[in-house]
């Protein structure tokens, strides 16, 4: 933050175009909607490009800001809709709605049986976690990451998304499923490296 | 004479036939169309300046006011392949219509409407159809792509309208703000007065009709459509009119003055005051006409 | 209720926020009791999940170019944003959100505009410059060149973002896009003829705003 200045300042300084708190804001902000981006795509490279159109988006809109909500709110709402918008221009939304149309066998019941000394709690560490969720297909990924990890409702969530809050509710479940597969996966190789 | 009147006859009950089969298949269409057709409904109770939002793709929006504090949205869906979403935050509504999947614009229609409290701010966001707002007191919002939009009798408010193409059409506004900004649509105003009045279109024409009442601030601004202007000889205004490459014409009795920023230049800018000039009107076009004429 | 029975019913019993353990079914299956448990510790653990990562240093780089190519940021065009402009005050007022976007594109525009006045040319600048005035015509040099390809690659972008939302609204944005850029295009021919007259800038200010418009109201609705 540029000395002396609160975030409310520099919001109002930005709107007037000063340079300085743009740098400011970005500073403040710019972990929270990398580490978004980065959830969302799973990718380093891709992270950095959204983060970037993100925050170019957030300058060139900041006098919009009327101040109805928090502003990193609205700067994580923003930067929400742009992977959106990125991934629906790779067709990646369009998969994740076919993929919970359509059950697939590895959601169902029987991969969910296994030995009960595979089970989860007190094992996962947050690296792994994070690399679970990378591996997730991306239309799982996004809402996982939306709901669970960034606390947005199913009604938000399919606002955004433009399905259904039945959709977003089921496709939540299954991510939740399929990450709890790559989970135990993940601790039975660890365990028989040991 | 026989074969002829047997081909007259064979020649109606084909037409007969041909009516009844009609019929069967407008009232089959009909039949088909209202099963799939839902219909589905959203009450809530609202506090004093509400904010009531709709989200809508294709299809009507009617808007009214209630006389009590309820908000009702009654919305008639064409198909499955959409659905309505409702959800109340507060004082805060908003319904929103969802593509399910891509299908023929009649099944993604959803047709609303909506009654609130007179005082309630409405947002209405829709891609085509049609939008009608009447007798509003809240801040009235629209955004269209391809809608008409049609609002009428908003007093006291704030009325904000962008459109890309769709007709815009406002009367009997009273002490309203108007701000209008319509890129392909006509853009008419009758009996709209208040302290802001702003139009601006790129191509759409603009018509205004009334006195420009209120010592308010009017502009009517646009690139290549005409603006056609009709005021009432005891409309109280101080009007400036300038056409970049189009021609300006007028038969009322201003009296002429200067303009600080254009030079007068006949037929293609005049500034002129009726009466005490309480009103500040200016239209300026690119290459469109202008044109004030007398009621 | 069987386990098949019980996962079905597993995705609405989680989003109740009931005591899904209280189900009687879990009582005689080990293997659904583990499923429950795992979702609700993985729900848990996601939400304990903080933003660790920073962006590389390139990202603030390459924004601070955008921003400077666009002519955002007042350090380096803070004298033409103070230009006096007879209908300046109402934008603020206005809040229109087209408003900012648009004003901050004239500032670019203003800043191209001012550039070719007041920068010492380049010697293929000047030539082209003496050859439009020799003309007497109003082609857009080098600089404006560019912005307009740029401005072209944006149009076509926004327009499959317009088609993948309602294919039907794509010809209506085309034809308004089309006829905002001849907007844009005959008032900086305006604004070039006469640099002193307010109205030409005025006219130039408002196309700058039908577009940003037009692009918010494609891209922003979509999203939000």
């Amino acid at each position: 933050m540029v000395p002396g200045l609160t975030e409310a300042e520099a919001i109002e300084r930005a709107k007037a175009g000063d340079a300085a708190s743009f740098e400011a804001l970005y500073a403040l902000h710019k972990r929270r909607v990398y580490s978004l981006c980065l959830r969302m795509v799973g990718n380093t490279a891709e992270a950095e490009d959204l983060a970037q159109e993100a925050f170019l988006q957030l300058f060139r809109k900041i006098a919009t800001f009327r101040g109805e909500s928090a502003f990193s709110t609205w700067l994580h709402r923003l930067s929400v809709n742009v992977v959106l918008m990125h991934l629906r221009k790779k067709g990646l939304t369009e998969v994740s709605l076919d993929e919970m149309m359509e059950p697939q066998q590895e959601d169902g019941p029987k991969k969910d049986i296994g030995a009960r000394d595979n089970v989860l709690a007190g094992s996962i560490d947050r690296v792994n976690l994070e690399r679970c969720i990378e591996s997730l297909p991306p239309g799982y990924r996004i809402i996982f990451v939306l709901h669970d990890i960034e606390g947005y409702e199913h009604n938000e969530i399919a606002e955004m998304m433009g399905c259904s809050i039945g959709n977003s509710k089921s496709q939540l479940h299954k991510a939740r499923m399929k990450l709890r597969d790559l989970l135990r996966l993940s601790k039975a190789e660890k365990a028989a490296k040991r | 004479m026989f074969e002829h009147w047997k081909r007259q006859t064979s020649g109606r009950h084909r037409a007969t036939v041909c009516a009844m089969l009609l019929t069967a298949a407008t009232v089959l269409s009909v039949c088909i169309s209202l099963a799939a057709e839902t219909r589905k409904e959203f009450r809530y109770t609202v506090g004093p300046g509400a904010t009531v939002s709709i989200v809508n793709e294709n299809g009507t929006v009617i808007v009214r006011p209630s006389t009590s504090r309820q908000v009702s949205i009654a919305t008639i869906l064409q198909s499955p392949k959409v659905e309505v979403d409702s959800n109340q935050n507060g004082n805060r509504i908003t319904t929103r219509t969802h593509v399910l999947q891509k299908t023929t614009a009649d099944q993604t229609r959803v047709d609303y409407e909506v009654s609130l409290p007179q005082d309630a701010n409405v947002s209405v966001d829709s891609g085509t159809g049609q939008i009608r707002v009447e007798n509003m007191q809240g801040n009235v919002n629209v955004e269209a792509d391809d809608a008409n939009v049609d609002i009428t009798g908003a007093t006291i408010s704030v009325v904000q309208i962008q459109s890309v193409n769709g007709k815009v059409n406002i009367s009997n506004a009273k002490q309203s703000r108007v701000l209008v900004t319509s890129t392909g649509g006509n853009v008419q105003l009758t009996s709209v007065s208040g302290p802001k009045i702003s139009v601006k279109t790129t191509s759409g024409n603009i018509v205004f009709d009334g006195d420009f009442d209120g010592g308010g601030a009017y502009l009517l601004m646009s690139h290549s459509g005409d603006i056609d202007v009709r005021l009432p000889s005891n409309a109280s205004v101080d009007l400036s009119a300038r056409s970049v490459k189009g021609a300006v014409e007028t038969d009322f009795p201003f009296q002429k003055s200067p303009h600080p920023a254009f030079q007068i230049s006949e037929g293609r800018a005049f500034a002129g005051t009726s009466n005490s000039g309480a009103s500040s009107v200016e239209l300026r076009s690119f290459s469109g006409k202008i044109r004030v004429k007398k009621q | 209720m069987n386990c098949a029975e019980f996962h079905k019913l597993l995705p609405a019993m989680f989003e109740s926020g009931g005591a899904i353990e209280d189900q009687e079914h879990l009582a005689s299956c080990p293997n659904c009791t583990d499923l429950v448990n795992d979702l609700r510790y993985i729900a848990d653990q996601a939400k304990l999940l903080l933003p660790m990562h920073d962006p590389s240093p390139r990202v603030w780089n390459n924004i601070q170019a955008s921003l400077q190519k666009e002519g955002i940021g007042r350090a380096d065009r803070k004298p033409r944003l103070e230009r006096k402009s007879p209908k300046k005050k109402e934008w603020p007022t206005l809040g229109w959100a087209a408003g900012l976007a648009a004003s901050l594109l004239i500032g670019f525009a203003l800043l191209n505009y001012s550039r070719h006045q007041s920068e010492p040319q380049s010697q293929s600048q000047s030539e082209e410059l003496a050859s439009a005035n020799t003309q007497n015509s109003f082609v857009p040099q080098a600089p404006d060149t560019a912005v307009s390809e740029k401005s072209s690659d944006d149009d076509t972008q926004l327009l499959s973002e317009v088609e993948h939302r309602s294919p039907s609204l794509k010809s209506v944005y085309e034809h308004n896009l089309h006829n905002v850029n001849n907007y844009i295009s005959e008032a900086k021919d305006s604004v070039r003829l006469d640099p002193n007259d307010a109205e030409a800038r005025q006219h130039l200010r408002e196309a700058y705003a039908q577009k940003a418009m037009l692009y918010e109201m494609a891209t922003t609705r979509s999203l939000e």
